[in-house]
């Protein structure tokens, strides 16, 4: 099939897979009338056409029969690695989220029929994209195996030693470290209500194949929340470095507010089921979902003014001071925008912009201790920058 | 052809030479990837990578964060690997503000009590005399929160002094070897922060008034840097922008039990005389030639290396420390007003009273060798007073003032009762004539007048409420216990002539005390020459 080429041409052109799967030698006529249904049934689902969207063959990501030639062909993901099954997964895909996102190879961005595809795990020497590397974690990568590296998700086969729950959790239970996984109630991105096993698939409905890319200030669905976390506002880099944070030029911009989100039961959980989600759409909100005394207002002073009692987030960079001297977007400690913005800017405003978790954490898992952006524990001895540095310009 | 071919060979030749250099530049930075090596932080005590802080004796998970690095005060999240670092129990556990670990002087204490830190600064609070880094909990917000307030956050029920109030622990120096090295190269700048205070803001008066607190000040808080001059943290509390009061007396009680003064009026420029704090007494614009002391034909009038009279300054804490040698600086001391001996004098300390029998120290004791007055007295740390059986001025010379006179010159208690020589003084105190609180004063010379009654109240005069022994005579007589006696003083240029009208201490003078007796006073100094300070 050619790139960009949809089922909506397809069936105008009269074009299916099954004149080139099911000659009409070789098949029945029920199994042919129940594969044209099938086909068409993911034409019209993956009915919009757009670069976002995940589009092509049906057969690059899904299985029908998990079997071609006697061969299993769920079997997407990096050699050797657990999540490199042989299914069968929910949804007839191929892989689960790392079998398609962990290849395990030398690019942070695979290609798959015609559709980029980010790598969480991966071994490009050229740099990681902004939500991190998993493979940080087990060592593939970087200056050895740690559990203090990133989220452990039990996908990647490696539960977390040192932590059994989220610290800063602001009530139990939350995912405990034999829980927490890519997607779904006890992981990140989706729906976190449906309870899914593995690695919550099924909380994703929507999401790839209705992707609304760059853009994210509605967030009320899968499919256009900030990397598909829902709830989450925000604007996706999607240039010619996408999933990127590459330089003050090309990055992500993260949404934030100047108030942090309060401690109550609705600023996490909404309705249908509780679901989880920041009541303000920040990204830091997002990750006080979890992570909730690091964030809320109580438990970092009481108010939004020094002097903190935690590190604050979603709350204003000072417009004077030392602070006054971050005016350049730094990819290693990033602002937040108050407003999701049409594009990307090099500029920092101190008094408008605010800083979040993720101007200092990576959200999957770096080569530094705690998802660290930069070598933090090894500053100064290390003669290297520090990105305390960033908004603290006077205490370099 | 040859020309278009030799145009492409040196297109081709450039872009090879191009892609060289961009290797070779690559090839660089892998190398030398970006160095950060110096800034205010990293330069500091607690920055620094082999000598800074270092928590991990403390708690063994920041063993594997390097010495200087910021976790070692600053828990970010109050949370290192799923539960609070130490240490976190006691006064503190919890989050504390600024995200440390604890807070206020139990924090600095955690290492600066002598065991991680050798200076053991816990223990000087528990001295007698000390800034009350202990007595206040929650006033104190972040030094950078407490500027641009006009003094408010140090004020009233705010009043306080936490270790953060003097020193900058970010930007804070190696203390070195030598506590303060004398600045011979330029003296005038003697007065310049130590490392120990580098980048602590504080303020500078707008003023020099004569007498009277400087009410305007600048901020001096540039990040990083903060004050110049040492004189100009201590000014945060000890002036006008914290204490807000109109004559520069307060109300408030120090550890010495003295009533706190204005040290801002005290060493203004615009005074007649003052210590060179603030700056050089050649810079004393209040003051009239000669500004500085000149010495006597009985010797220089100043020990080294305070010899450069008239061009040097100084810190407030050259006078004002530990009694001990270590650790230095102002924080405590068994001594009142926390007055600091020197290396060659170890217990100069004493003043206004000897250590010897409790009694003021008088120009007899000099003269006469008595009560230890050499090693003890604490102006002699600094000044030469007398030198080959002479006093270097001829005022103290004097044989009323120094020898067998007995002071004061009054006979009768207002009672009417003869007053025995046993309750008096032999010789004059030095607090007769002089201010008690050394710092300035508004007439030349530190000279205090005693009359008329309430041109200066105590602590500048000193008012003697010693009921016993060679006290009463001051205490129990007309003045209230005030020692003043002068009228009228006017500064000689040559401290070796002096006569006695240069001193108004007129015996009739009208003077109307409580009960309207006769006023004390010396025929000796009974011509108004006029020209007096006033």
């Amino acid at each position: 099939m050619d790139k960009g080429v949809t089922g909506r041409k397809l069936l105008a052109e009269g074009k299916t897979h099954t004149r080139f799967f099911f000659p009409e030698k070789t098949g029945g006529m029920l199994m042919h009338v129940l594969c044209n249904l099938l086909v068409y049934a993911c034409i019209l689902l993956h009915s919009v056409p757009s670069d976002a969207k995940i589009t092509g063959n049906c057969s690059d990501c899904h299985t029908m029969h998990n079997s071609q030639n006697g061969t299993a062909m769920a079997t997407y993901g990096a050699d050797g690695k657990p999540w490199k099954g042989s299914g069968p997964f929910k949804f007839l895909v191929r892989g689960d989220c790392l079998g398609c996102h962990g290849m395990g190879r030398t690019s942070k961005i695979e290609t798959m029929g015609g559709n980029a595809i980010p790598q969480v795990y991966h071994t490009d020497n050229t740099g990681d994209l902004a939500g991190g590397n998993f493979a940080y974690i087990l060592g593939a990568k970087g200056t050895g195996a740690s559990d203090r590296k990133g989220h452990n998700v039990i996908d990647i086969g490696k539960i977390d030693d040192i932590l059994t729950d989220a610290p800063g959790r602001y009530h139990d239970p939350m995912a405990r470290n034999t829980e927490l996984t890519c997607a779904g109630n006890n992981g990140c991105h989706g729906w976190r209500e449906f309870n899914n096993s593995g690695s919550g698939l099924g909380s994703l409905k929507g999401a790839h194949h209705q992707n609304v890319e760059g853009k994210c200030d509605v967030a009320d669905k899968n499919q256009n929340s900030y990397r598909f976390l829902r709830g989450v506002k925000g604007l996706e880099n999607t240039g010619s470095y996408k999933w990127q944070n590459y330089n003050s030029e090309h990055h992500n911009e993260y949404y934030g507010t100047s108030t942090p989100m309060g401690s109550t039961c609705t600023d996490c959980h909404a309705a249908p089921n509780m679901y989880l989600r920041p009541s303000n759409s920040s990204i830091s909100g997002f990750c006080a979902t979890c992570h909730g005394n690091y964030h809320v207002l109580t438990g970092i002073g009481g108010d939004t003014s020094s002097p903190f009692t935690r590190h604050p987030t979603d709350v204003l960079l000072p417009a004077s001071g030392e602070y006054a001297g971050y005016t350049t977007y730094s990819t290693i400690a990033p602002v937040g925008r108050r407003t999701v913005p049409d594009s990307m800017s090099s500029s920092v405003t101190p008094g408008n912009d605010v800083v979040t978790c993720l101007s200092c954490h990576a959200a999957h898992a770096t080569d530094y201790a705690h998802l660290l952006k930069w070598d933090y524990r090894n500053w100064p001895g290390n003669g290297l920058p520090n990105g305390c540095n960033a908004c603290h310009t006077g205490k370099n | 052809m040859n020309k278009q071919q030799n145009s492409k060979d040196s297109i081709i030749c450039n872009v090879v030479l191009i892609g060289i250099c961009a290797i070779l530049i690559a090839f660089c930075f892998l190398l030398y990837p970006q160095k950060v090596s110096s800034g205010p932080y990293v330069d500091s005590q607690h920055g620094d990578s082999s000598r800074g802080v270092n928590r991990s004796s403390i708690d063994p998970k920041y063993n594997t964060f390097a010495t200087g690095n910021c976790g070692h005060c600053h828990e970010v999240h109050a949370s290192l690997e799923g539960s609070e670092p130490l240490p976190n129990s006691g006064v503190s556990s919890g989050p504390d503000p600024a995200a440390l670990f604890s807070y206020e002087e139990v924090f600095c204490e955690t290492c600066h009590d002598g065991s991680l830190v050798l200076r053991d600064i816990r223990m000087q609070r528990q001295k007698t005399y000390h800034h009350p880094f202990s007595e206040y909990s929650g006033r104190h917000t972040l030094s950078k929160l407490e500027s641009g307030q006009n003094g408010a956050p140090f004020r009233g029920s705010m009043r306080h002094a936490e270790c953060a109030d003097c020193h900058e622990p970010h930007y804070i120096g190696d203390p070195g070897t030598s506590y303060h090295t004398y600045n011979a190269g330029n003296p005038a700048n003697n007065n310049l922060v130590s490392n120990l205070l580098k980048g602590v803001w504080g303020v500078e008066p707008a003023t020099s008034p004569l007498w009277s607190p400087p009410t305007v000040f600048n901020e001096l808080k540039t990040v990083g840097v903060g004050s110049a001059k040492e004189y100009q943290i201590c000014y945060k509390c000890h002036s006008y922008y914290a204490l807000q009061d109109a004559d520069g007396v307060t109300t408030i009680v120090g550890p010495s039990s003295d009533s706190i003064t204005d040290q801002a009026m005290e060493f203004s420029p615009g005074n007649k005389s003052a210590h060179p704090v603030q700056v050089t007494l050649n810079n004393q614009i209040g003051s009239y030639a000669p500004r500085s002391l000149t010495n006597s034909q009985n010797g220089a009038r100043m020990r080294s290396p305070w010899t450069n009279i008239g061009t040097q300054t100084m810190w407030c804490s050259d006078c004002h420390g530990n009694d001990a040698t270590s650790p230095v600086g102002p924080h405590g001391s068994n001594k009142k007003f926390m007055l600091k001996a020197s290396t060659a004098r170890p217990n100069a300390y004493y003043w206004p009273r000897n250590n010897t029998n409790g009694l003021l120290w008088t120009l007899s004791d000099i003269k006469n060798n008595q009560n230890n007055w050499s090693s003890d007295l604490f102006c002699v740390n600094c000044h030469v007073l007398y030198s080959g059986s002479k006093f270097l001025n001829n005022v103290h010379d004097d044989s009323h003032h120094s020898n067998n006179d007995r002071w004061p010159k009054i006979d009768k208690y207002p009672n009417g009762s003869n007053i025995p020589d046993t309750d008096k003084y032999i010789g004059v105190p030095c607090v007769m004539c002089h201010v008690t609180v050394p710092h300035g004063y508004k007439r030349s010379r530190l000279i205090v007048y005693g009359r008329p009654a309430g041109d200066t109240q105590s602590p500048h005069q000193y008012k003697n409420t010693v009921t016993t022994g060679r006290d009463k005579a001051f205490s129990s007589s007309y003045h209230s216990g005030m020692m003043g006696v002068m009228t009228g003083y006017k500064k000689h240029t040559n401290p070796d002539n002096y006569d006695k009208k240069y001193c108004y201490v007129p015996n009739n003078e009208t003077y109307y005390d409580k009960t309207n007796q006769p006023r004390w006073g010396c025929s000796d100094h009974e011509t108004n020459d006029g020209g007096y300070d006033p």
